[in-house]
């Protein structure tokens, strides 16, 4: 029976963030049947080289200039996440200014003037979406106004996980995930399992790259928190409160911050009290957090992190050593495949204080990021 | 059907679908720059979006193959199935999946060989299509440099590993043992590409001096001939021989290669062209 729940939740998620994320998405993809020189539909790239090059000339935006697509600098501080389309330009005029030149030269296969109100709504200038995360560990970086993130991860040791979030004007940011990160050992003697699924609500604010002063790292305040989940006759809840710093130099990105974990195991049939993190003192409940993105070529980047989660541990008989926060590694790649999807694949290493080469696991995971709803409502136009 | 049988069944569709886009690779890509010597891992990476799908048989008819994929020319994602024998007459069937992740030779330097840091671990039984029934389990962290010289490529790294058989309790923990491969090129026979290599594998189980069973590392050592056949295939036909056996005893094994642009070969191609 509760296998056959996992699976349904399994299912439904994957299909929700699919659907979502993924048919938006694909209404982005370009097709031979788009007005070509629409400056705002994504076609394949005559000319290939991006935007942003790998030796990326860095041209830092003017100070309190946001990152974020509301108020887009004039030439990105480094290579987005998702790759601008190379072809068009930001200036929404560029479509008038072509069909006008065309119109002069007698051509009129764009179409002769049209009244103003059946003519093409213009869409806002390409956004820049930065990954809200590294692999385990959170980044500064906001989604856009409007965006959807989507991404979901499968591993060898059959851990799932899944994560679904909204930019909220360029300041915020609200997501749904299910994790396999917090793992629980039913007893001495008996490997770590993974708690799943454990559903979390996250929502993330801050501020972006150079919007307060020149230099100024991006800054973020997240907060996640579990939604009751029932495991081996436990009610097991845990909330963080994470706080990071990005900066991005070159090719390069560097995160670092702090988490604040709680946690609670509570028995669900005796009578004792529920066991809870906080009750053993700060110091057990702050850990350090950072990641490293490197980007050496335009469609990939190299990534490591450290995150530190909570472990529910039976196999102990002190109540304090119970609820402790373990330090995961993870490393491997993000690979572009196209203008919103990304697969990103590596190792994670589940807690790197015990030092077990058996227990960590390579996982792949594909992400898509949508503009689609920005775009219906007319965010950042 | 289990859930695990469910993602395993996912995958593949979503290989085949990508497999749908296929194109053959460059013959560099198949010949050249393959991600194994013959058994042991060399730092190239795959082109990004190139499929290398290897698979062959010995000489008793026992399969062994290998697939992966080129992840943004900086890693590459994989399985493979092989054999290894973990205790005189006895075999274990080793599905492993591997990650490995680095930088191209000559990457910020003309002199700079390809690095790269690989992870391969066995797949837990449950997730196998076949029913393997070992529980001969192994994970390896490795780091490998890859050098061409002229006709010569050379391949030099090293290996920890952690194992452990569950039948019989025996364990192997945090052993570090070198790797070693070696590729000729004949400038005379530019099709053909000669392959040796030398690695350690768990197996040959032994007693410690406090009576713990543990299981010890074995050389395996391989050697054979690459014929580049097509442009984007190869036939290879190797010699496996491991510590402890006889001539006699050696496998023979016989396989094709195929390496196939997927995902986005646009970007392939530009990155070629780019090196």
């Amino acid at each position: 029976m509760k296998s056959s729940i996992t699976i349904k939740a399994t299912l439904l998620a994957i299909l929700s963030s699919a659907t979502v994320a993924g048919v938006a998405s694909a209404q982005n993809q370009p097709t031979n049947q788009e007005v070509p020189l629409n400056p705002f539909v994504p076609r394949p790239a005559a000319n290939p080289e991006p935007a942003a090059t790998p030796e990326r000339e860095v041209q830092r935006p003017d100070a309190r200039q946001p990152d974020t697509a509301a108020n887009p600098p004039a030439s990105p501080t480094t290579q987005p996440d998702f790759p601008a389309d190379p072809d068009f330009s930001a200036d929404p005029d560029n479509y008038a200014q072509a069909r006008a030149a065309s119109q002069l030269a007698g051509d009129e296969s764009m179409g002769p003037d049209q009244p103003e109100v059946t003519k093409r709504r213009k869409k806002g200038p390409p956004v820049v979406i930065k990954h809200p995360i590294v692999l385990a560990a959170p980044t500064a970086h906001l989604l856009p106004a409007a965006v959807i993130y989507s991404s979901t991860s499968l591993d060898t040791g059959g851990g799932f996980g899944s994560k679904f979030k909204v930019g909220l004007g360029d300041v915020g940011e609200f997501g749904i995930e299910t994790t396999d990160r917090v793992r629980f050992i039913a007893g001495a003697g008996l490997d770590p399992e993974t708690i799943q699924p454990l559903l979390l609500a996250s929502f993330k604010m801050g501020i972006g790259e150079d919007r307060l002063f020149e230099h100024q790292p991006a800054l973020a305040l997240g907060f996640r928190k579990s939604f009751e989940t029932k495991h081996n006759d436990f009610d097991i809840r845990v909330a963080a409160i994470e706080l990071v710093a990005s900066k991005t130099l070159g090719p390069v990105s560097i995160h670092a911050g702090g988490v604040f974990w709680d946690a609670s195991l509570a028995s669900r049939f005796s009578g004792d009290d529920a066991i809870v993190l906080h009750d053993y003192g700060t110091k057990r409940q702050i850990r350090p957090i950072a990641g490293l993105q490197a980007s050496p070529f335009k469609d990939s980047q190299l990534l490591v992190d450290i995150y530190w989660v909570p472990r529910f541990d039976l196999s102990t008989d002190t109540a304090r050593e119970k609820i402790s926060l373990r330090p995961a590694l993870s490393w491997g790649v993000r690979y572009n495949v196209g203008k919103s999807v990304s697969i990103e694949s590596g190792v994670r290493v589940p807690d790197i204080g015990e030092a077990n080469l058996l227990d960590a696991q390579i996982f792949g995971q594909l992400t898509f990021s949508s503009s689609k709803l920005r775009d219906a409502l007319g965010v950042g136009e | 059907m289990s859930i695990s049988h469910k993602y395993t069944c996912a995958l593949v569709c979503a290989l085949g679908l990508l497999s749908a886009r296929a194109q053959p690779a460059s013959a560099e890509a198949t010949q050249e720059k393959q991600p194994r010597v013959v058994t042991t891992a060399s730092a190239w990476l795959p082109e990004a979006g190139t499929v290398f799908l290897m698979g062959g048989f010995d000489q008793t008819i026992r399969p062994s193959g290998y697939a992966s994929i080129g992840l943004g020319g900086v890693a590459e994602l994989g399985l493979s199935l092989d054999r290894q024998r973990s205790e005189p007459g006895q075999e274990a069937k080793l599905a492993l999946a591997h990650f490995k992740m680095g930088t191209p030779e000559g990457f910020g330097h003309r002199f700079v060989p390809a690095v790269a840091l690989s992870y391969r671990k066995t797949l837990p039984s449950e997730i196998q299509f076949i029913s393997l029934s070992d529980t001969f389990e192994v994970a390896v962290l490795g780091a490998v440099i890859s050098k061409r010289m002229g006709p010569v490529s050379l391949h030099i790294g090293a290996e920890l590993f952690s194992a452990e058989d569950e039948t019989s309790g025996k364990s192997l923990n945090k052993v570090i043992r070198p790797t070693l491969g070696l590729e000729w090129h004949p400038a005379d026979l530019p099709l053909t590409t000669l392959v040796a290599d030398m690695h350690w594998l768990p197996g040959n189980s032994n007693e410690s001096e406090s009576g713990d069973a543990l299981l010890d590392t074995r050389w395996n050592a391989a050697w054979g001939v690459r014929y580049q056949s097509l442009d984007w295939a190869s036939i290879d036909l190797n010699l496996r021989l491991q510590e402890g056996e006889s001539i006699s005893e050696a496998i023979i094994t016989l396989g094709l290669t195929g390496s196939f642009s997927v995902l986005n070969p646009e970007l392939s191609l530009e990155r070629a062209q780019d090196n």
